[in-house]
């Protein structure tokens, strides 16, 4: 009786779920056959297999470049926004003061304001600081990613109890000590999701990048982009393909990690 | 055996102020605690107690007056560098670091080598019975043990004062009873200044040398566990420390009017200032008659009253009774198998030369029902 009652609701909840998961996934993934078809242009359904689109991404110099490019800008955005992010997420977690929520908002503001507003702002006005390229692009993003970071610390040190922070000074901690060995261990989840959807989020930006780039200077996204206003080339299916790939691990790692029993 | 062997500190309040957003929380504290001594800071929630020991902890800066450790003037000198150990009510254990870690950090922080911060670990965790519990970490142990391991942490580095801010407060009844002998224990074989915060007033009189009894920011008395219960200073102080009956009357020569017309009684030698006052007696210190008993002579007075409710405590009844006067109080009676109904009348023996002779001050303590 119970057994059937459940293996009904099994059922209701899958079919309820079904076509949110294809609706949500099946774009994504319908990419990948498309990286190993041997038509010459991106099609569907795919016809035959080669890797040659593979091996085409990891022997072309301008792949090649633009990935060091994004991994460099998203590397530094990720520090900026940690530095940025970190205290200010430790701030508001883990005090009370006035206007708090005002900051609060403040901070959250990239969030809610539309990206391409964000970009062309920022192109105008930092191309007359000469803040376009490397530089420039991982300042800005620094800026949207900055409230993923305070707000994954803020959650974090929401959780850390003060006396902690009281304690550690009485036996002999001087305040850095303090921050060291004992708010930083404590955080170190929260400011470590925060680091890692700081650089997702700006590994994958493309509307700020298309702005702040200049044919010298392409990220990935923005290689993308142009090749796909080209031509369709499956070189780019693969490059999706590695990419899902890899964000995949990523994600599947920090899940894995937050999940693990305090 | 070295652990807590450094002399014992003495502390020294003069006319310390603190006020949080304006509203003043400790209206000018004097107090002296002796080198060595165990004492104890109690009063209800809010009364300044917690706020009196981080000023002393230098977690808080007093407003004004000065706060002395071994005759050195604290003021401006940060935590790190009190030597003070302090122990909290939740343990505050760091929670991503073992017990030996743990233990062993404010050795870190005074940079003690590798070999001989173990040693002292390892002494430290057996003076608190938790040997061979190194490796476990802080959520791997019980209540107790954390707070043990809070103790040995604080312990270990030999400060010249132990703080500890209600720190049995979150076990249960018969562990926190064990803990006190062992709280006690500690503080006798290792000669330590500690200043212990507690609003339970059983625990303050079981461990301390002395008490010092707060209310609303001001030390109401300071004395021994004896003289607190015995001979409260103030109603105040009478009320905190547990059941009592008082009558309340008016004091002209020798003569005491109770309250509401209730009857007269000479003062038979007590000294009592003139005016409004308030003779007290502790519940164990009545006696129950039933109403027919005879009047006894002397310094004995027999009043009648009526039982409000009763309450089963094991050994003993306790008996909430309503007086001629309008005073209510609780009177404890050895149980007799059967307690009176409410409502019913009985008498109570109040014998004049146990009793404690107050001036009726405005400041009682009313326990919130």
């Amino acid at each position: 009786m119970s057994g059937r009652r459940r293996w009904l609701s099994r059922l209701l909840w899958a079919v309820l779920v079904a076509p949110v998961v294809v609706c949500l996934l099946a774009p994504s993934l319908v990419i990948i056959p498309m990286s190993f078809s041997r038509s010459p242009v991106l099609s569907f359904p795919p016809s035959g297999f080669t890797l040659d689109w593979y091996q085409r991404l990891f022997t072309s110099s301008e792949w090649i470049a633009s990935a060091r490019n994004s991994a460099t800008v998203a590397f530094a955005a990720t520090v900026l926004s940690l530095l940025l992010g970190v205290p200010a997420g430790l701030a508001l977690g883990l005090r009370d003061w006035r206007s708090k929520r005002l900051m609060m908002a403040f901070v959250i503001t990239p969030m809610v304001i539309p990206t391409v507003v964000l970009a062309i702002g920022m192109y105008a006005v930092y191309a007359r600081l000469g803040l376009v390229g490397m530089w420039g692009l991982a300042a800005a993003h620094a800026v949207i990613a900055v409230p993923f970071v305070v707000i994954t610390t803020m959650a974090a040190a929401r959780q850390l109890d003060p006396t902690l922070l009281l304690a550690a000074r009485s036996l002999g901690a001087l305040p850095w000590q303090v921050f060291l060995n004992v708010t930083l261990p404590s955080i170190a989840r929260g400011v470590l999701s925060g680091a890692v959807f700081a650089f997702v989020t700006s590994w994958d930006e493309v509307v700020i990048a298309l702005f702040l780039t200049d044919p010298t200077f392409k990220t990935l996204p923005v290689q993308m982009w142009n090749q796909l206003s080209q031509g369709v080339d499956p070189t780019v299916a693969a490059l999706a393909t590695t990419l899902l790939g890899l964000t995949t691990l990523l994600m599947v790692s920090v899940l894995a990690t937050s999940r693990r029993p305090r | 055996m070295t652990l807590g062997s450094t002399s014992p500190a003495g502390i020294h309040l003069q006319g310390v102020r603190k006020s949080y957003r304006g509203q003043p929380v400790l209206h000018g504290l004097d107090l002296t605690v002796a080198a060595g001594e165990f004492v104890s800071m109690l009063g209800p929630s809010g009364s300044g107690k917690t706020t009196t020991l981080k000023v002393i902890a230098g977690f808080e800066q007093a407003d004004a007056g000065t706060v002395t450790l071994d005759g050195r003037d604290m003021d401006g000198i940060p935590p790190e560098r009190r030597n003070i150990g302090v122990v909290f009510q939740n343990y505050s254990l760091f929670p991503h670091m073992s017990v030996a870690a743990n233990v062993g950090f404010p050795l870190r922080m005074r940079k003690v080598g590798k070999q001989q911060r173990q040693e002292q670990i390892r002494r430290a965790l057996s003076l608190v019975e938790l040997g061979g519990y190194e490796d476990r970490m802080p959520r791997e142990l019980s209540g107790g043990q954390q707070q043990r391991v809070a103790i040995a942490r604080a312990l270990v580095f030999e400060p010249q004062v132990l703080l500890m801010d209600e720190p049995l407060g979150a076990l249960d009844r018969r562990l926190r009873a064990v803990m006190q002998l062992e709280i006690k224990e500690l503080h006798e074989r290792l000669g330590l200044t500690v200043v212990y915060v507690t609003h339970d007033q059983e625990e303050a009189l079981a461990m301390s040398d002395r008490i010092v009894v707060f209310n609303a920011g001001r030390i109401e008395q300071v004395g021994t566990p004896r003289e607190i219960f015995r001979n409260p200073a103030t109603v105040f102080v009478a009320d905190f420390m547990g059941d009592s009956l008082s009558l309340s009357g008016n004091v002209t020569a020798n003569q005491v009017q109770l309250a509401g017309g209730a009857g007269e009684f000479a003062l038979h030698g007590m000294v009592v200032p003139e005016g409004a006052a308030r003779f007290l007696w502790r519940s164990d210190a009545v006696r129950v008659a039933e109403p027919a008993v005879l009047d006894q002579n002397g310094p004995t007075l027999r009043l009648p009253a009526t039982v409000i409710t009763s309450a089963y405590g094991g050994d003993a009844l306790r008996l909430r009774v309503r007086l001629a006067s309008g005073d209510v109080g609780i009177v404890t009676v050895r149980d007799s198998g059967q307690a009176p109904p409410a409502g019913s009348a009985i008498s109570v023996l109040l014998d004049l030369s146990t009793a404690v002779a107050l001036p009726d001050g405005a400041d009682r303590y009313e326990v919130a029902s």
